[in-house]
């Protein structure tokens, strides 16, 4: 029984690690609390429920095409609203405001095109194998989701880590101003990063979707708020943070359902993130990192 | 009139949240006009609903003392949470806000006694219309006349810079804390008319969104005002009803209206309308008056230097910091005499900063002993020290960026405007003359320094040295007896040296003392009465201007050896 909840907390976790891993590599260089983060998420579950629906996709097209699209919205919503805000020095309040008025034109433009009712991919596209090793009920889905939230995130992590184009992200992240001045576009890196944090949001859509095997306009809401308590817990913009701290939400959620109550299980975690940011505001792996641009 | 009630009937109940709104949209106003980005408004509102929907249920409480309770609960949430939580700044305690937020959402969830995830229903319906109005007059009424007071400049003064707002003698913390819990009972308040027209309460109504939504409508209207976020929350109330034939997608339209306001009219729908802190009249009454004062601007210091010579101001004692492995001041002593002059210089990075730093309270000392008065100074709060006679400038310019020339100055008066929240409330005979006063001295101070004729200027638009100037009338504005200069002079040219030098010299005479830091060695050669020279952060040399010209230390220290060249 534990190992059957283990395996569903690693799923869920894997997700929210991925999910969170887009929110906070957009703060971290950035430095916009970016709010559309869940509709974006929403938006890429739609486009491959089109993909599979209309257009007979396979999966790993319409993967393929639900992290296109969400990241050129990601991409859009940079081009279109963050650089004109940045282009004036706005506040850090103000980009985040922006950025709430764009999820909820993704929102009510998902209800409006495909109704509020919840939307399913068809039973025979979701791969049906199952394993039983010892007590454990395996579904495939589950395993390709895992596999494919960790590849996705060893891909980032190696970008960044080895990559010129990591060096010059997180020369970024420690400050635009400098990072400027050795030469680094940062416009186009901001573009980049933009356009990757959504496609890694709307392919966590997907599996969240897949997972579940339900898609609505709101399901972007609940997933922002654990996105928010994951970079919280892993200090914020601190990518090796949102991976361990989306795989902690993941258990910690999955374990307290199982064996307490579902919603104080909620209450426990955010009460211990509300104690976390008071006692280490920079998060349990983070370093207080004060921008001074 | 049969219209009117049929349109009273349909939509009084939108109406009523208009207000509702309004006064949540007002209470976050005045936490961000306190610098403070808190999303805990919806939070507070839900604990002035449950509470005071509980009491009516309950409690058979009558609604007045329902509503007050409904204030004040959340108001003491808010202090007992304030302490800790506003030590975070920024998105940090955007982001503690929501944890809280969240926090309350999920406990009332899972409380038997607030109906868990159905709520509360049957409450008996006791808001009229015109409980709203009159609550929603009085606040706008109440935070009219606090922006116009010593404790609106000073929460704009936070604001702008937190730091220099200290130093202004103003108690940050303790202002932080006012405007979170002010901002908490109206918010409770709120929260407390809602639950009495809606007849039920569920705990959906007070999570994220609602905390979103509220800040929303403060921006979108504007924070430069008061009439902003009221506007904003009747826009966005509304809007959804006018777009009610968009049906699915007309919230499409409240999501685009707010993106094309935040990228087209950054200071939101009202916009930066300045309120003016002097009118024409004011002004030429100000100017007659000036003429005559202005020679005496600066007012003899609080007590005539009476004391002996020997008796220093200042005295420093064995001072030592360390950052950590950095040691970056050792066994540093010295006394600033009164009524004198002293200069501190030294090479870049020697340390001179971080002794102004450590004698204003900002950094604590690692060791040794700070008298000013023959009173020990360390481990009192920058405020503290500020009222005890102690101003200071800095070496990159801090000045309130948004708020005029003669505002600035006004902050500097902060703690010698004592007149209490009844006297400004209802704008007495004693506010009146307390502002009159403050107002009339600020202006002394700014024709001494020649930056009058710009008073109703934002500071932001001075040249550097006009807001060098500035920063010296603004210190000034605080009484000191000792004034520490952080390099009064870089950056200007000649002329205003030569004026400054002559302003300095007449505080001096007047009773004042000065302490500055200078690179200028003509300035502080022609200037100080006695010089202390910091190196590495050791004290290499300490006399009167001659003795340090002919120091060989000294020479040493900013020209090298001579056998290494």
């Amino acid at each position: 029984m534990l190992e059957q909840q283990l395996l569903n907390a690693l799923t869920l976790g894997s997700v929210y690690a991925l999910f969170a891993l887009g929110f906070t590599l957009v703060f971290g260089v950035l430095a916009v609390i970016n709010l559309s983060h869940g509709a974006v998420f929403m938006a890429g579950s739609y486009a491959a429920l089109v993909l599979v629906t209309r257009f007979d996709a396979p999966l790993w097209l319409a993967l393929l095409g639900a992290a296109l699209f969400s990241g050129v919205i990601g991409l859009l919503v940079d081009v279109l609203v963050l650089k004109p805000l940045r282009a004036r020095n706005a506040p850090h309040l103000i980009p985040m405001i922006a950025t709430i008025g764009v999820g909820i034109m993704l929102t009510s433009s998902a209800q409006g095109l495909f109704g509020a009712e919840i939307r399913r991919f068809p039973e025979e596209i979701l791969p049906a194998a199952d394993f039983v090793i010892g007590d454990i009920h395996v579904r495939a889905l589950e395993l390709s989701i895992v596999a494919i939230a960790f590849l996705l995130m060893a891909v980032l992590f190696t970008v960044l880590k080895r990559s010129q184009l990591g060096r010059a992200l997180r020369a970024i992240a420690e400050s635009p101003k400098a990072a400027c001045l050795l030469g680094i576009n940062v416009e186009a890196l901001f573009h980049v990063t933009s356009f990757a944090a959504a496609a890694l949001g709307g392919v966590a859509g997907v599996l969240i979707g897949l997972d579940f095997n339900a898609i609505t306009p709101q399901m972007g809401q609940p997933i922002l708020h654990k996105g928010i308590a994951v970079i919280i817990l892993g200090g914020m913009g601190d990518i090796r943070g949102a991976l361990i701290g989306g795989l902690f939400l993941g258990f910690a959620e999955v374990i307290s359902k199982a064996y307490l109550s579902s919603q104080m299980g909620d209450a426990v975690a955010f009460g211990l993130l509300f104690l976390i940011l008071l006692i280490r505001p920079s998060g349990l792996f983070g370093r207080v990192l004060e921008r001074k641009a | 009139m049969i219209w009117l009630a049929d349109f009273w009937a349909t939509y009084s109940t939108l109406v009523y949240s208009v207000g509702v709104h309004m006064l949540l949209a007002l209470s976050i106003w005045l936490t961000l006009s306190c610098g403070l980005l808190s999303l805990a408004n919806a939070a507070f509102m839900g604990i002035g609903a449950y509470v005071s929907a509980l009491l009516t249920l309950n409690a058979d409480w009558s609604f007045p003392s329902v509503l007050a309770a409904g204030g004040i609960a959340p108001a003491l949430v808010a202090l007992l949470i304030g302490a800790p939580v506003l030590r975070l700044s920024g998105v940090y305690l955007a982001m503690a806000t929501l944890a809280f937020g969240e926090v309350v959402r999920i406990t009332v969830l899972n409380l038997d006694i607030t109906g868990g995830p159905e709520g509360l229903n049957g409450i008996p319906l006791a808001t009229e219309g015109w409980h709203i109005a009159l609550l929603l007059a009085l606040a706008v009424y109440g935070l009219a006349r606090l922006r116009r007071s010593r404790i609106g400049r000073a929460f704009e003064a936070i604001k702008e810079d937190e730091v220099a707002a200290r130093l202004m003698g103003i108690p940050v913390d303790r202002y932080k804390l006012l405007a979170f819990v002010l901002g908490g009972f109206i918010a409770g308040i709120a929260g407390a008319l809602n639950t009495h027209f809606t007849f039920f309460i569920s705990p959906r109504e007070y999570g994220f969104e609602a905390a979103v939504d509220i800040l929303t409508m403060a921006v979108l209207g504007g924070t430069g005002s008061l009439l902003g976020p009221v506007l904003g929350a009747g826009i966005l109330t509304l809007l959804p009803e006018l777009l009610r034939s968009l049906h699915d997608f007309r919230s499409l339209v409240n999501g685009a209206v707010l993106v094309l306001v935040v990228l087209f009219l950054p200071k939101g729908i009202v916009g930066g309308m300045r309120r003016k802190t002097l009118s024409a009249e004011l002004s030429t009454e100000l100017d007659q008056t000036a003429g005559k004062a202005g020679q005496n601007a600066t007012r003899e210091a609080q007590q005539p230097n009476t004391a002996a010579p020997s008796t220093p101001l200042l005295s420093i004692h064995n001072l030592g910091k360390h950052f950590g492995g950095l040691h970056v001041l050792h066994d540093v002593s010295f006394n600033v005499p009164a009524g004198s002059i002293y200069g501190l210089i030294g090479p870049n990075g020697a340390g001179k900063t971080t002794v102004f730093n450590l004698v204003t309270g900002l950094l604590p000392p690692s060791a040794g002993q700070i008298d000013f008065q023959e009173q020990s100074l360390v481990g009192k709060a920058p405020h503290a020290i500020t009222r005890q006679g102690v101003a200071r400038t800095f070496q990159n310019i801090r000045l309130f960026k948004e708020m005029t020339i003669l505002e600035n100055v006004m902050v500097g008066m902060h703690a010698h405007l004592t007149y209490g929240a009844p006297a400004l409330l209802l704008n007495t005979q004693t506010f009146r003359k307390a502002e009159q006063q403050a107002r009339q001295r600020a202006y002394e101070l700014l024709t001494w320094v020649d930056l009058h004729a710009k008073a109703d200027q934002v500071a932001d638009n001075l040249s550097y040295g006009d807001q060098r100037k500035l920063e010296f009338a603004r210190a000034l504005a605080t009484e000191p007896r000792l004034l520490l200069l952080d390099e009064p002079v870089a950056g200007m040219n000649p002329a205003e040296k030569t004026a400054l030098m002559a302003e300095i010299c007449a505080i001096r005479d007047r009773g004042y003392s000065v302490f500055m830091i200078e690179h200028d060695m003509r300035f502080v050669m022609g200037l100080c009465d006695r010089i202390a020279v910091l190196n590495f952060g050791r004290i290499i040399a300490e006399g009167t201007p001659e003795e340090i010209r002919n120091n060989p230390e000294v020479i040493e220290a900013y020209l090298g050896k001579e056998d290494e060249a």
